[in-house]
């Protein structure tokens, strides 16, 4: 580990998105972002769908969507691991939005308390996530 | 004696059948490859996710969440993964077997289980029976995805809780090797707690955002998932491979048929080059003694 970083990790249950050395990253906390430096506090926090930003040593700034998850954060590491992840670079914006729509769509018809509010509520969040962090990376 | 023209026909036959199965042999040990891969990638999260599970739950009592409820078991949820498709030698048979007898066993023991069928040779196997099958779930078998697992997970769960079952296992084959499947039977529900083993390296107290038991309610749910996923995965990979093992046999039986065949063939073609040469000489005889 180079000095002044933490490895960072972005497991999925299809794969390992990512594994590097960050000098910081900001993530979807359930309460709010939260960021964080190397040399944090152990904690642990459940993510909501939302954006991962982090920078590299090479002070280049990436985005990942995720969708619900969890994070586990050490001094020197910090895993998450993600329902969904997608790396900004590979999202296809067209179909975020047609997503976004449908959830919008279905949403719109249904109770607080239908059965499937819930899961549709969760794939708009899901879609929402994606086209924040593509339009995070085209700033 | 079958004629030539039937032995050449047997041979033609044999021989596209044993065309079938190599390419289902092949066929499945690519699809064996693309399950491993699958499998393999998906150990990481599953790992991590048991972390911090055993640090969620060390020092928590079974009453902290009702998913960790261990109730006297008279209802227990059967999830049946087999393959869709058969030609996969004793990959099924041996599974349901194994599922028969505990069913069998626990009516007799007067207990209500309940059947869920994941892939179409379960169902079948078990509609012919007349078992009742309270779900059945087709098409997911061969190439499991983590949605399908929550699907499953989300029916399960919520029985549970409702009080519908009191436990609920899944049997699958487990992937040993590309030559070893074996049946496994894992219980899912209700998660059980891990007893520290007196390893209390927990220095300090990780902060927990949100608290401790708003994190069970979302942490357990994934867990279940997770088994499920993994069983899903488990059993397709040793799918393939019973299925790859299965053609692979057939393919050189077919091999051994169509020797025996050639040889039975030559048999019958020199008995009948034979039989024309004596009627030849039989005749030319029969002209020079006249």
């Amino acid at each position: 580990m180079a000095e002044g970083t933490l490895d960072l990790e972005i497991v999925t249950p299809a794969q390992v998105l990512l594994r590097a050395p960050v000098t910081e990253f900001v993530g979807p906390g359930w309460n709010g972002q939260f960021g964080v430096f190397p040399g944090h506090q152990s904690m642990v926090v459940a993510l909501r769908p939302g954006v991962v930003r982090y920078t590299l040593a090479d002070r280049t700034t990436h985005h990942i969507a995720v969708g619900g998850g969890f994070a586990v954060v050490e001094a020197d590491r910090a895993t998450l691991l993600a329902d969904v992840a997608e790396a900004a670079s590979d999202i296809d914006v067209d179909r975020a939005r047609d997503a976004e729509g449908r959830a919008r769509t279905s949403l719109e018809g249904l109770g607080l308390d239908a059965p499937d509010y819930a899961e549709q509520k969760a794939a708009l969040d899901r879609a929402v996530a994606r086209i924040d962090a593509a339009a995070a990376r085209a700033l | 004696m079958p004629s030539l023209k039937d032995i050449r026909r047997r041979i033609t036959s044999v021989k596209n059948t044993q065309k079938i199965t190599k390419s289902m042999k092949m066929v499945s040990a690519a699809k064996l490859k693309r399950a491993e891969d699958a499998a393999r990638r998906s150990r990481p999260y599953a790992g991590q996710l048991d972390g911090i599970l055993n640090q969620l739950l060390a020092g928590v009592s079974e009453d902290a969440h009702p998913l960790l409820a261990h109730r006297p078991v008279v209802k227990t949820g059967w999830l049946v993964v087999t393959s869709d498709r058969g030609l996969c030698g004793g990959f099924n048979s041996a599974l349901l077997r194994l599922v028969e007898r505990e069913l069998r066993d626990q009516i007799e023991r007067k207990l209500e289980p309940g059947l869920w069928a994941v892939g179409k040779k379960a169902r079948d196997y078990f509609t012919r029976r007349s078992y009742s099958i309270k779900g059945e779930m087709i098409g997911v078998a061969a190439a499991p995805t983590s949605a399908d697992a929550t699907r499953i997970a989300a029916g399960a769960i919520e029985r549970f809780i409702a009080g519908d079952l009191d436990e609920v296992v899944v049997v699958y084959n487990e992937f040993v090797s590309a030559m070893v499947q074996r049946p496994r039977i894992e219980r899912v529900l209700p998660l059980s707690v891990p007893r520290e083993e007196g390893s209390a390296q927990v220095l300090l107290e990780p902060i927990f955002e949100p608290s401790r038991d708003e994190m069970l309610a979302v942490l357990l749910p994934r867990v279940v998932e997770n088994r499920i996923y993994h069983a899903l995965l488990e059993s397709a990979a040793a799918e393939h491979a019973a299925r790859m093992t299965a053609m692979e046999a057939a393919t050189s039986n077919a091999s051994e048929m169509i020797e025996s065949l050639t040889l039975q063939f030559n048999k019958a073609r020199q008995a009948a080059i034979t039989k024309e040469l004596m009627e030849i000489v039989g005749g030319a005889e029969a002209l020079a003694s006249a």
